[in-house]
């Protein structure tokens, strides 16, 4: 019997290819026959580590597909037509109405991922969920199925990798509180009232700080020309950094200077840099929405309402307040230690082991 | 470990903010129009759901509804009231630019569109005549 996963795009270093790259570790580690088959392979994923789809082998019906379901795709109404048995990863698709006024092939393609989503409901055996607002996602979309909550596995041993100097050098012992988001600059992540929350803080409480914006965004967007007029307008040009596409020495740079990490997205599946914040000892201030509350699970300050305001005054309080921002930062070293990629990995393997053997 | 109670820090931090007097008037978002919008690749999907968007906005009445009651209400209405002779006439001819606009680009996705057609027919003739002339080569 063979476990396979296949997806439409492995890229190498994203939150979705991370996972299926460690699921694959642990299923060999575990003795399975097993392999990594997508329609398009990411340049940077070492040479015969994934295969395309086309050359899958014919599967039996007992084989296992592991079907890691997280965007608009063909592949997905083409699922049902493989044979073997399908397991569902759900990461999430993003609403398409975030993207209404934005980018009309944005919203056309997380429309198609969402038909995607309810068109497989029926279709699948077992589901895992990379948090529990997934899972509901999925019964709110008619599935029927067993489905588990398995956070995403984070390659932990990555950020322990050297950071760029440059970065450190250039923005930190400086006397400034650097502010720090890492993410795709995409109207579900509100990278506007994370500015507005800025503004606040430098007009009322300190105006020795800076806002680091880190994500891909493409210069032509009209969400990243809104929010890099935004800032004129508020007077931050300089103030607030989009970083665009950087390397991952430089991601890890800014990790390591920032005094705060401020989350007010609207809609989040897991939300990896909470966890990455959590990991470089970041206090996290989030907006309470979709999967946060599970991602933190307690940690970090979580905003019930978004008042740029009041943000402003969290981010201070916590500047001002040594023992609070301890207590907060021992809170998420608690938290962190569930997302240890043993624990995941053989909570994985239980699951699976139970879905073949039909206890599922 | 000492806990945290949220609620709490945030009561403190919502009094500090009234005893400091700091308010919470600022620029929206909503009102900030993109200031760049680069050349994008031609996408026929986008450009026919933007005609549509534009035929549905087209028309912007200068005469909001509901602006409010109570005294704010009573000074829109009065403002509104005032300045309604220059702004009216004004709101009529940019809405009549508006209409050339979404009629002049309706204008032109029919023509791409028609284009398009003429361009698929002259392909299959295309072919039919590469197959025409590879058959009579054989």
């Amino acid at each position: 019997m063979r476990v396979i996963q296949m997806l439409p795009s492995l890229s190498y270093g994203d939150a979705v290819g991370n996972d299926v790259m460690a699921l694959d570790n642990a299923l060999r580690g575990a003795g399975y026959e097993t392999g990594i088959y997508a329609e398009n392979i990411g340049a940077r994923v070492p040479q015969g580590r994934a295969h395309r789809i086309s050359k899958l082998p014919r599967l039996k019906d007992d084989d296992v597909i592991i079907y890691h379901l997280s965007v608009g795709t063909e592949l997905n109404f083409r699922l049902p037509a493989f044979h073997g048995r399908k397991m569902i990863i759900y990461h999430n698709v993003t609403p398409y109405e975030f993207f209404s006024g934005y980018s009309h092939n944005l919203w056309q393609l997380c429309k198609y991922g969402l038909e995607g989503v309810e068109f497989l409901a029926d279709k699948a055996e077992y589901c895992l969920a990379d948090s529990e607002f997934n899972k509901q996602n999925l019964i709110d979309l008619g599935y029927k199925c067993p489905i588990d909550v398995l956070p995403i596995l984070i390659p932990f041993d990555d950020y322990k990798q050297e950071p760029n100097q440059g970065v450190i050098e250039r923005y930190s012992d400086d006397g400034y509180t650097n502010l720090l988001f890492t993410g795709r600059v995409a109207p579900n992540k509100c990278h506007e009232d994370i500015i507005a929350a800025f503004y606040q803080y430098q007009k009322n409480y300190n105006e020795k700080s800076r806002l680091f914006l880190v994500g891909n965004f493409d210069e032509r967007e009209i969400y990243y020309n809104k929010l890099a007029s935004f800032a004129e307008k508020l007077g931050l040009k300089d103030k607030v950094i989009f970083t665009g596409h950087i390397g991952f020495d430089e991601i890890l740079a800014y990790y390591h200077i920032a005094d705060a990490f401020i989350c007010m997205s609207e809609h989040e599946g897991f939300c990896v840099p909470l966890v990455e914040a959590m990991f470089f000892d970041i206090p996290i201030i989030a907006y309470d929405s979709s999967a946060i509350s599970y991602t933190l699970g307690g940690s970090g300050i979580l905003i019930k309402e978004k008042n740029p305001l009041e943000v402003a005054g969290v981010i201070d309080y916590l500047q001002k307040h040594a023992d609070v921002k301890e207590a907060l930062l021992q809170g998420q070293r608690e938290r962190l230690k569930d997302f240890d990629n043993e624990v995941i990995e053989k909570q994985f393997l239980k699951y699976l082991s139970d879905y073949i053997e039909g206890t599922k | 470990m000492k806990e945290i109670n949220v609620e709490e820090i945030m009561a403190e931090i919502r009094q500090d903010i009234i005893d400091k007097g700091y308010t919470p008037e600022m620029l929206s978002f909503r009102d900030v129009n993109a200031s760049y919008i680069g050349a994008v690749d031609f996408n026929p999907d986008e450009f026919r759901y933007m005609v549509g968007a534009l035929e549905a906005t087209k028309y912007v009445p200068w005469k909001q509804e509901n602006i409010g009651t109570g005294v704010k209400g009573f000074i829109k209405k009065v403002v509104r009231k005032l300045v309604g002779f220059v702004v009216a006439p004004m709101s009529d001819g940019q809405n009549l630019y508006n209409q050339q606009v979404a009629s002049a680009f309706a204008q032109l996705l029919g023509y791409i569109e028609s284009q398009n057609r003429l361009i698929e027919e002259y392909e299959d003739v295309l072919k039919s005549l590469k197959d025409n002339q590879k058959t009579a080569e054989e």
